[in-house]
């Protein structure tokens, strides 16, 4: 009994000692980013930039209670089981208070019941399956858009313009499978006829699938190139070298990745007159965060911020606000800030609408769970060859919208 | 139903892939049938030949992408070479105690530091170097690339050009004696050690060859060669281990049935999805019916 007293007594000292320095040292945040291959490393690279961004602002403000903020990374490479166990290490070894970060859907669902099992709490930047959300888990929040929210403006914007026959080649991955769900339901729901090619994400030829499309009589409507990565560039070109899209007949409508300057060196003027979704506030309704920060990347890297990297840094500043807003760095107590707090950063302002205080109501969907509601999308049309996007033509909606009332894209001249 | 058009123009795009297939896989039997040695690292080999030409062309600047091709060669093959001395050559001096291991993993070390290298040197965007000519050439109903056409020209002419050094030039002989026989071939006077050294050196030119007449259709990235790397090693397989007839023959095989598979496939949804797969089932039937390949000679 003697032995098992002292045990005890060992055991809540070291418990009190490790509190103690978790208290006293620098706040470590991890955070959760595919870095090298096989992982979309193109946009986990400037997100960790933009995130290490973040940490040298809070730190020259003073760090949160006086402490240094501390950002660890954990490279996921993109792989499920690699993202579990750089959370666990983040968690186990690190004693991170909060994680932030994720690209790949499939690492953010790998990583969710670490989440929930050590009470940690997390905010996805980018993963856009309904899961991540869905599940309801108390520690887990989202900033970035879900499938299903991306699936209702696009498919709008497809609806008005008309289109009636889809060609669509779309990639297989976690998010891309569950997008291709909610698409193909609301284009049967809207009477439109689609015929969707699956691929890997690192196919390099898909020159016989668009073979295949162009022979279409009569053609395709809408070539949908469900692809990110350099993938993303590769189809456009291969899909133009045919003759396919964009061409007088068919629209290109391409995934943001062709939002990156690198759609011109890979594509050259294949990208003329594609249509692609940009997600956040059109450059008319940029905070004075997005204006600053905006200005920094572009001196680092020659070009604008697409909304993956702002995602970056919200969602490392918005645990940073949810830790000064708790006044602890208590999981409990970041949670309840999280579901109370607003914080305006690069994309607009944060707040997430439905939580334990305010239940996701029977009419609205599960992913709202702890989901930002005020995601801002909207389609732009390049218009010249090596357009930036803030110049670009915005298609949708009609509120953005640049066109004359009933025209929702700008067809390609007949040569 | 299907056009004739529509089997010209799959035809078409798979003997043009086939002959880039069939170069990347030509370096990889190369290095085998000399070295006895699978390369794990052709496919970053394949990679930093797109990246040198992309330097060349289009960083540095006016200078034709044809040039860009050769000084990607001529880079890979003294990083082949370099690489055989370094690390390679202690296998075949018997410095080491478990080769066929120690080979795999240098290879493997190779292949992740040279990902790692180029990603933290060139930054994670995808890069494509200008075009050989730009446009599509007109060859009676069908339209094709340029850029498609030019590279697997290109790798036509390289191909005839490997063929004759290996018949005709002595180096080429002792390879070839080497590859068959090292005792035999040092009992009369050929230094295997060199022949090793020359066939990895062209081994990897080869994949640099490749990858710099790729990157002005597919663009380069540093992971960019992981799956040519995993291609060459299946048309290494199907034509027979060591024999580059058998690499030629199987490149071109396997572009044809990847782009007349995708497009005949009846479920359109899986066409591009199991891409690899049609190429791995007359993989897996050359290997039931004739385990050592279509070329292969019976160990």
């Amino acid at each position: 009994m003697k032995r098992l007293l002292v045990v005890a007594v060992v055991l809540v000292g070291l418990v009190a000692v490790g509190a103690m320095a978790a208290d006293e040292g620098p706040i470590k945040i991890g955070v959760v980013l595919p870095m090298s291959p096989p992982g979309a490393y193109a946009s986990g690279n400037p997100m960790w930039w933009a995130v290490l961004q973040a940490v040298q602002e809070v730190n020259e403000a003073g760090g949160i209670f006086g402490r240094e903020v501390v950002a660890i990374l954990g490279d996921t490479r993109g792989v499920p089981e690699e993202a579990r166990a750089a959370t666990e290490r983040l968690i186990n070894k690190d004693n991170v208070v909060g994680i932030v970060g994720n690209y790949h859907s499939s690492c953010a669902l790998a990583e969710l019941d670490l989440f929930k099992n050590y009470h940690i709490p997390y905010i996805g930047a980018e993963p856009w399956a309904d899961d991540v959300t869905a599940k309801g888990y108390d520690e887990v929040f989202r900033i970035s858009i879900t499938n299903s929210m991306y699936t209702d403006i696009t498919v709008d914007w497809m609806v008005a313009a008309g289109f009636k026959r889809i060609a669509t080649v779309h990639e297989i991955t976690d998010y891309a499978l569950g997008l291709e769900k909610k698409l193909t339901a609301a284009w049967n729901e809207a009477g439109i006829y689609s015929e969707i090619t699956f691929t890997d994400v690192k196919t390099e030829d898909f020159t016989p699938t668009l073979i295949n499309f162009s022979q279409w009589d009569p053609p395709a409507d809408m070539m949908y190139g469900g692809v990110t990565g350099p993938g993303a560039y590769r189809i456009l070109k291969q899909s133009y070298d045919i003759g396919l899209a964009p061409s007088p007949d068919t629209v290109f409508y391409g995934t943001n990745a062709c939002l990156n300057p690198e759609v011109w060196e890979v594509a050259g003027e294949a990208a003329k007159y594609i249509v692609v979704t940009q997600i956040g506030l059109p450059p008319s309704a940029y905070t004075e965060v997005t204006k600053t920060e905006n200005a920094k990347f572009q001196k680092a890297y020659g070009r604008l911020m697409n909304s993956t990297v702002m995602e970056g840094y919200d969602s490392f500043m918005l645990m940073c606000e949810a830790i000064k807003f708790a006044g602890s760095t208590h999981p409990d107590a970041i949670i309840d800030a999280l579901e109370v707090m607003e914080w305006t950063g690069m994309r607009g302002t944060y707040s997430f609408l439905y939580g334990s205080t305010n239940p996701v109501p029977e009419d609205q969907p599960d992913y709202m769970w702890h989901q930002w509601p005020d995601v801002s999308e909207y389609l732009l049309q390049y218009t010249e060859v090596g357009q930036s996007p803030e110049d670009a033509t915005v298609v949708w909606p009609p509120v953005f919208s640049e066109l004359p009332e009933g025209q929702y894209f700008i067809p390609v001249p007949e040569e | 139903m299907y056009s004739p058009e529509f089997f010209l123009m799959q035809g078409a795009n798979g003997l043009i892939m086939g002959c880039l297939y069939a170069l990347m896989a030509l370096g990889l039997t190369l290095i085998f049938s000399v070295l006895k040695v699978i390369n794990f690292a052709h496919g970053e080999f394949y990679m930093i030949g797109g990246y040198t030409a992309y330097f060349l062309v289009s960083v540095v600047g006016g200078v034709n992408p044809l040039v860009g091709v050769i000084f990607a060669m001529a880079v890979l093959l003294v990083i082949g070479s370099l690489f055989e001395v370094s690390f390679l050559r202690p296998m075949h001096l018997g410095s080491v105690d478990r080769p066929a291991e120690y080979a795999i993993l240098v290879t493997f070390g190779l292949s992740f530091f040279l990902q790692n290298l180029v990603l933290a040197l060139a930054g994670p965007f995808p890069h494509r170097t200008s075009s050989f000519m730009a446009g599509g050439i007109k060859i009676g109903v069908l339209t094709l690339s340029a850029d498609r056409l030019i590279a697997a020209g290109l790798s036509l002419v390289l191909m005839a050009a490997l063929l004759l050094f290996v018949r005709k030039t002595w180096t080429g002989k002792a390879m070839r004696a080497v590859s068959q026989d090292k005792d035999a071939a040092s009992v009369t006077g050929i230094n295997p050690l060199s022949m090793n050294n020359i066939a990895f050196a062209i081994g990897a030119s080869l994949a640099g060859a490749s990858g710099a007449l790729i990157a002005p259709i597919f663009s380069v990235v540093p992971d960019v060669g992981v799956l040519p790397s995993l291609r060459a090693f299946i048309i290494v397989v199907l034509g027979g281990m060591g024999s580059i007839k058998g690499a030629i023959i199987g490149g071109i095989v396997i572009g044809l049935v990847e782009s007349l598979g995708a497009g005949l496939i009846p479920d359109p949804s899986r066409a591009l999805a199991y891409r690899e797969l049609y190429g791995l089932i007359i993989f897996v039937l050359v290997l039931l019916f004739r385990p050592r390949g279509l070329f292969g000679e019976a160990a």
